[in-house]
């Protein structure tokens, strides 16, 4: 009877012993993770900050204008260039894209044919 | 786990036994109690869990970062970076020539002599370099070489440099702002900063300012072509919503680099816009007339005699462009006549003169975010000659900010509005607005500012389609307490779209020249108004500002066509 409860016993203690070790074990090794990932994060954070600061400095307005003026040569907007929707709709030619399929040189309705076709 | 208490049971009512094996059950009790406790414990806390368990969050003991600060359309201006600085431990170090070469490769603006002698010292302490980026922390890092080693810190960097200087401000090597918007997130706007932190994820909001980076970069080139043009010692410009006082965009030439290691700027560097007052010359006219035609003593039909010069006890007024006949209330706008002006002051009356400046906060030093604010400097005694010369805009100084704000509450309907330089809406600007002029005398002045642009003073600003109106102004400066005649102050206050005015624009050049496109003159009309021109001419399509063509307008583009045909041609 004693020896019994006392094995009993025992092994309670030893099959506890073992879980809370490997619990623990467990814990730590999720912390280390947790940690790295923290670690990461903020790396990453800070990476954010510094290419945000790049970005910005690239996107500089004064920038942006000397290289479309040297490499795409535009120039200040003029007024009379804005046009809005209604006056181009105006300048809209009848019935163009029927009269060149008909003539059968529509190169763009000629792409779309294609697209169609399986 | 319960047999333990039944044998404890059992124990009374057996016969006594060996003394040792009473001690050992006790023993046995106890741990059995003990366990009890644990178990039970443990099925309560898995059951009924004492508390609701959050996301684990790292508790972090560094203070919480300094918000970033974005221009109104999130572009960032300032932000804080990690920065390595690198340090050595002389005394650790075994071969001083190996780390030098070394160190020297991976950092070649290092001079290698300076090094040589830092290492060579006995101290146990000596800097490297001071803010390397993180490539270059890794590189020394990965050198491996005893002794060398880094600490973090942070730096605090302004990616737009000089666009953002006067507004932004900058802060010390101990990241604590010391001029413009920076320094009112520390003083003044602690309870705005607050408000951006969010201390439970360890991060804060970023400051939203008014500012328009793209109309701040093209009022500082145009005003600083204009200054190279026209020889000026100075000048400066400011964009501002008029229906919100919203700040778009406010540049003080010669400027500075935030980024900078050396900040001890001259005081030629600093805001002159909010820091430095100065005579606004005849734009205050638009103010007096304000005053004369709300009080209803002068209509547009009125007409004042500015044949003769306006004697006051031994002063007298002139006139720039002397007229030898009577002019009406437009023309006395238009042509800019201080005779004509100063008898509207004095038809209104001294007492009402004074009281309406006050009323517009002429009197008042303005305060916005930034902590460099001038206090305007007035006549010491009110007198008839100070009315008849204030009214023009001569013998008291304030801001050129505070001047550009009292013409906005003047031309958006009479709401007088205290500029900002963080975000603000219309509802939000009404309600602290203070009303200062009539809708209708607001309407007046409007049409006065277009005919000043279409046919007066300020002509070279009527960007075609974009319908500007505006008023010069050409201040003597004053030098050694005298008026200095060659030396101007000129400056222009102009608004578009004028039929539904939404954006002030205001040039402003210290001393410019006459150059000989000028045909001699020097005076506002000459070289404000132009910059002001290209100004809007460059911000209108970006503040979605739609042109609009009237019969007259298409007929001068296509004058200018032919002409370009003809060049071409040529």
């Amino acid at each position: 009877m004693h020896k019994l409860l006392n094995l009993m016993l025992v092994t309670a203690v030893l099959v506890s012993g073992f879980i809370l070790y490997s619990l623990e074990h467990e814990t730590r090794g999720l912390e280390r993770e947790a940690a790295r990932y923290q670690r990461g994060i903020s790396e990453e954070v800070e990476n954010m900050r510094l290419l945000n600061a790049e970005w910005s400095s690239l996107i500089r307005p004064d920038r942006i204008r000397t290289l479309a003026e040297r490499f795409l040569g535009l120039s200040t907007l003029k007024a009379q260039q804005i046009v809005t929707l209604d006056a181009i709709s105006q300048h809209v030619p009848a019935e163009p894209v029927m009269n060149l399929q008909a003539e059968g040189s529509d190169p763009i309705g000629a792409i779309i044919d294609e697209m169609k076709q399986p | 786990m319960t047999e333990p208490v039944t044998d404890h049971q059992m124990a009374e009512d057996a016969p006594p036994r060996l003394a040792g094996q009473n001690r050992l059950r006790l023993i046995g009790i106890c741990f059995a109690a003990a366990f009890l406790t644990i178990a039970g414990q443990l099925t309560h806390l898995t059951i009924f869990p004492a508390q609701e368990e959050g996301p684990v969050r790292p508790i972090t003991e560094a203070p919480l970062p300094r918000p970033d600060i974005v221009d109104r359309n999130g572009v960032l201006l300032a932000t804080d970076v990690a920065v390595a600085s690198i340090f050595a431990d002389p005394s650790k170090i075994i071969d001083i020539d190996e780390a030098v070469e070394a160190l020297t490769a991976t950092m070649p603006d290092l001079n290698a002599t300076e090094l040589r002698r830092k290492l060579s010292t006995a101290k146990r302490f000596a800097w490297i370099k001071r803010q390397v980026s993180p490539e270059e922390r890794d590189a020394v890092y990965n050198l491996g070489i005893p002794g060398v080693s880094y600490v973090n810190e942070r730096r605090r960097v302004y990616p737009q440099g000089r666009l953002s200087s006067h507004v932004v401000g900058y802060v010390d090597l101990d990241t604590k702002g010391i001029a413009g918007v920076e320094k009112y997130l520390d003083d003044r706007g602690a309870l705005y900063t607050a408000s951006l932190a969010e201390p439970t994820e360890h991060r804060t909001e970023p400051a939203q300012l008014s500012l328009d980076i793209r109309v701040q970069a093209a009022v500082i080139d145009e005003v600083g072509k204009a200054i190279e043009k026209f020889h000026a010692i100075a000048g400066g410009g400011i964009v501002m919503d008029i229906r919100t006082g919203e700040v778009l965009s406010m540049v003080s030439l010669p400027d500075f680099n935030p980024n900078q290691e050396n900040k001890n700027f001259s005081k030629d560097q600093q805001n002159r816009m909010t820091s430095g007052v100065y005579e606004l010359g005849s734009v205050i006219k638009a103010v007096t007339f304000a005053m004369a035609i709300d009080s209803g003593k002068v209509t547009l039909k009125s007409v004042f005699d500015t044949r003769y010069p306006l004697v006051i006890g031994s002063a007298r007024i002139h006139d720039f462009h002397p007229q030898n006949h009577p002019l009406t209330t437009e023309e006395v706008f238009c042509e800019s006549s201080n005779i004509g002006t100063a008898k509207m002051a004095l038809e209104v009356g001294l007492e009402e003169h004074q009281a309406f400046l006050r009323k517009v906060g002429l009197f008042d030093k303005l305060q916005t975010e930034l902590p460099e604010a001038a206090r305007p400097l007035l006549p010491k005694r009110w007198s008839k000659l100070v009315t008849a010369t204030t009214a023009f805009g001569h013998g008291f100084a304030v801001q050129p900010l505070q001047g550009a704000a009292v013409v906005a509450g003047l031309l958006n309907g009479g709401h007088l509005i205290t500029p900002t330089f963080l975000r603000r809406n219309e509802e939000e600007a009404l309600a602290m607005a203070t009303t200062v002029i009539g809708e209708a005398t607001s309407e007046t002045l409007r049409y006065l500012f277009r005919r000043n642009a279409e046919e007066g003073s300020a002509s070279k600003a009527d960007v075609i389609g974009y319908r500007v109106g505006g008023k010069t102004g050409t201040a003597e400066k004053v030098v050694a307490g005298r008026y200095d005649k060659n030396k101007r102050l000129s400056s222009f206050i102009g608004a578009f779209p004028m039929d539904n005015p939404k954006y002030l624009v205001m040039v402003m050049l210290d001393e410019p020249k006459a150059i000989p496109g000028t045909y001699g003159f020097a005076t506002a009309g000459w070289n404000a108004v132009p910059t002001a021109a290209n100004i809007i001419e460059r911000i209108a399509p970006m503040l979605g500002v739609e042109p609009v063509f009237s019969a007259e307008d298409l007929q001068k583009l296509a004058k200018l066509e032919e002409k370009e045909k003809k060049k071409k041609q040529n």
